[in-house]
């Protein structure tokens, strides 16, 4: 990858900070953020989406240092938001709604095709990681 | 006896050329760019649901004049009507009621379609989300994309804990573009054509599997580089328990293929493509045909009747 060639979409960047955010789990600061997009993105760039998703309260922030780590705002209402979900995947799995819902970034895969992926990810090991497949838990680039 | 060989070989037409096409659907979606073929299939199933609707239901209608007089216009001519195209009453009233339950069907379709989204629109609607995107406290990996009037791009935490900061942008601009190109859409057309024309089933098969290549597409775009993208699609597929392939049916192999043309691109053909257009016209050529030699037939009949 040569530079930051690749134009985002609209909300491209927030969506991205906030999916970085719901992974980690614990509040991040601004570097961290950038390093773990790990698109070259200029620091400042970071900390504007970040200022800006706090601004609309998405975020909370703690200081940390001489900067602030910022976390997403806790759902107040989780059980209402896991019953949601769950109706969700119900609604999904009943296949009533298939041709709206688009949901198949991931599909299931039987034993058979599941070796051929293998096969096929370990011949062409990604920019950032050499044996994909083998361990799906440690992943953090840089 | 010739006019009613005529006429059913131009019904056939479209049915026909719906089978083949329906066969050939898979085969010919690989061999086309993902946009290309989505658009291509889609257009081509609701041709052939369309012609073949119409020549059943308008073959039907000239000839079930003489079971339902009162049903036609009054000033055509039964007698020439029956002698110009002898088809038993029978037979039209088979044709018909088949024409009948094949509207019937999409009639179906649509109002449990529309029943779904709106349960759908409503479950999402719930979901606390930053601006189009809404995380779903989930151990569990999934991600899906729900269109509509609150549009939400819905990842789980587990999906989004499996995957690195690159992936994870190419999962997003995977689902997004499942919403920017109005992917639903496709799928939803490609459904009703085949409520009302079952032998394009297949094709909406081969157009569901076009839009995911289409938005793994646009995932290349954004990412620059393909291999994140399969790696993201192969992490995700892997994280979730394997299967039975007796359970698997139509999913089969869809991954493996996905990720096949990210990290080894097929030859793209254009004849299929222009194979597929041609079809598509074929199928409006014997429809406007049928349309108008039956219409011939009626105004003879009218001549008969002296107005």
């Amino acid at each position: 990858m040569a530079g930051r060639a690749h134009p985002r979409p609209s909300g491209g960047l927030e969506n991205e900070v906030v999916a970085c955010l719901a992974a980690a789990d614990r509040p991040l600061t601004a570097a961290q953020v950038q390093a773990e997009l790990g698109d070259d993105l200029a620091y400042t760039t970071v900390l504007t989406t970040l200022r800006r998703l706090y601004e609309k309260q998405a975020l909370t922030r703690v200081p940390r240092g001489r900067a602030y780590a910022y976390q997403l705002v806790g759902n107040l209402s989780e059980t209402q938001a896991g019953l949601t979900a769950r109706q969700m995947q119900k609604l999904l799995d009943a296949g009533t709604d298939r041709a709206r819902v688009l949901s198949q970034f991931i599909g299931t895969l039987d034993e058979d095709s599941e070796r051929i992926l293998r096969d096929l990810l370990a011949r062409h090991p990604g920019p950032d990681q050499t044996s994909p497949a083998s361990d799906a838990q440690e992943q953090r680039p840089q | 006896m010739t006019r009613i060989a005529v006429v059913f070989g131009l019904i056939m037409i479209p049915i026909v050329i719906g089978i083949v096409g329906g066969l050939a659907a898979p085969r010919a979606a690989r061999l086309l760019p993902p946009a290309a073929a989505t658009v291509l299939l889609t257009t081509f199933a609701v041709t052939v649901s369309l012609a073949t609707e119409t020549g059943l239901s308008y073959s039907a209608y000239l000839s079930t004049v003489a079971v339902f007089p009162n049903a036609h216009p009054s000033d055509w001519s039964i007698p020439v009507l029956r002698t110009m195209l002898p088809v038993p009453s029978l037979v039209g009233l088979a044709v018909g009621a088949l024409a009948l339950v094949l509207l019937g069907r999409a009639g179906v379709h649509l109002i449990r379609v529309v029943m779904a989204a709106c349960r759908t629109t409503a479950a999402v609607r719930a979901f606390p989300a930053v601006g189009e995107l809404a995380v779903v406290d989930d151990d569990d990996a999934h991600a899906y994309a729900v269109p509509g009037r609150h549009r939400r791009v819905v990842v789980s935490t587990g999906m989004l804990r499996l995957l690195s900061g690159p992936q994870r942008r190419a999962l997003l601009a995977h689902e997004q573009a499942h919403l920017r190109h109005h992917h639903h859409r496709y799928a939803q057309l490609t459904r009703l054509a085949a409520a009302a024309s079952p032998p394009t089933a297949m094709v909406t098969r081969a157009v569901d599997h076009a839009i995911e290549r289409w938005a793994d597409a646009a995932a290349v775009r954004a990412v620059g580089d393909p291999s994140t993208v399969a790696q993201a699609l192969g992490l995700a597929a892997l994280a979730r328990p394997a299967v039975p392939p007796h359970l698997l049916g139509a999913a089969h192999g869809h991954v493996v293929d996905r990720v096949q043309d990210l990290l080894e691109p097929p030859a793209r053909r254009t004849w299929a493509g222009v194979l597929l257009a041609v079809a598509t016209l074929v199928c409006w050529a014997s429809t406007v045909a049928v349309v108008l030699y039956l219409h011939g037939i009626v105004e003879i009949s009218e001549a008969a009747t002296g107005g």
